[in-house]
């Protein structure tokens, strides 16, 4: 059923507005934290560069957050979301490694979803985990 | 003419069937030689072969997924744990995208250390311990390489603060 979202232009992100990873690996969360497995991008090479799906999720409740994850995320692949892990552009921000800020770029369709651009590239491994270990440790895990 | 046979040494028999002995001392000897009987699976060994099981589970499921890990990186990955300290846990094993086997030694939201491992003698490493984020690459030649096995020492310091998982 689709969720009466109200509507969203791909205006640029908010520094304070809630963005959702959504966890699809059972593996990729404990009972306290996502871990930051869950923030590496795949090896996907967008004209962007390397990109992280996320969801802006500001304004919906968690039925809506969690029906967005499971139409947008989940459905795509045939997989189930078992969690998310809740941070903002701030936060985002404040993640460096070797001179790399992160950033959130709106990327619809579909509604409400965005990249986090600026990944190191394929050669640079270990810049980029250790971006998704400190994004790991400011999200804000919530399970469904 | 009776014939009796000798052995040149004296040599020692334990034949449980015929122990009846009830004593406390008897108790106690019986479980002492029952230890010293039992063969000797060294916590190593134990060690080893749970890694290499969680290594060929990793390895399957990344088969699953298209995803391959070279026989050179999973025997490297082996190597690597085989030559840290025994008191140390088997790390998380994941295959990456790109062929790699991952190692994750994830204790919480502020210790975790990941290192990668290919067919070559580089590894790459990230870790987060505290509010320190390091990364790097090292050369893995036999011996953990020494940043390694500082950053495990770090990891896994006595009292070291942490979310449990």
């Amino acid at each position: 059923m689709q969720p009466d979202q109200p509507a969203i232009t791909a205006d640029p992100v908010r520094p304070d507005e809630r963005i959702s990873r959504f966890v699809l690996d059972r593996g990729h969360f404990t009972t306290e934290r996502v871990k930051f497995r869950a923030f590496l991008p795949p090896h996907n090479n967008t004209p962007d560069g390397l990109v992280l799906s996320v969801g802006r999720t500001r304004d919906l409740n968690e039925a809506e957050v969690w029906a967005w994850g499971d139409e947008h995320v989940a459905n795509l692949g045939g997989r189930t979301v078992f969690a998310r892990g809740d941070f903002t552009l701030e936060l985002i921000q404040e993640v460096a490694a070797n001179g790399v800020i992160l950033g959130i770029v709106p990327d619809e369709p579909p509604p409400r979803h965005a990249n986090i651009t600026g990944w190191p590239p394929f050669a640079r491994k270990e810049v980029r985990a250790s971006l998704a270990q400190q994004l790991a440790a400011k999200a804000q895990l919530v399970r469904r | 003419m009776n014939v009796a046979i000798m052995p040149a040494r004296p040599i020692a028999l334990f034949v449980p069937r015929f122990d009846e002995a009830v004593s406390q001392t008897a108790v106690e000897l019986r479980a002492e030689i029952s230890e010293a009987l039992t063969p000797d699976r060294t916590s190593d060994a134990e060690r080893s072969d749970a890694f290499i099981e969680q290594l060929i589970q990793a390895a399957a499921e990344a088969a699953s997924r298209g995803v391959y890990a070279t026989p050179e990186a999973l025997d490297r990955a082996h190597a690597l744990v085989s030559a840290l300290a025994s008191d140390l846990p088997v790390p998380e094993i994941v295959v990456d995208d790109d062929g790699e086997v991952g190692l994750d030694w994830d204790e919480g939201r502020r210790r975790v250390l990941t290192v990668s491992v290919g067919e070559g003698s580089t590894l790459t490493f990230a870790s987060l311990i505290g509010t320190e984020p390091l990364h790097g690459r090292v050369s893995f030649t036999g011996a953990v390489p020494e940043t390694l096995a500082f950053l495990l020492r770090r990891l896994y310091a006595a009292g070291s603060a942490g979310d449990h998982r």
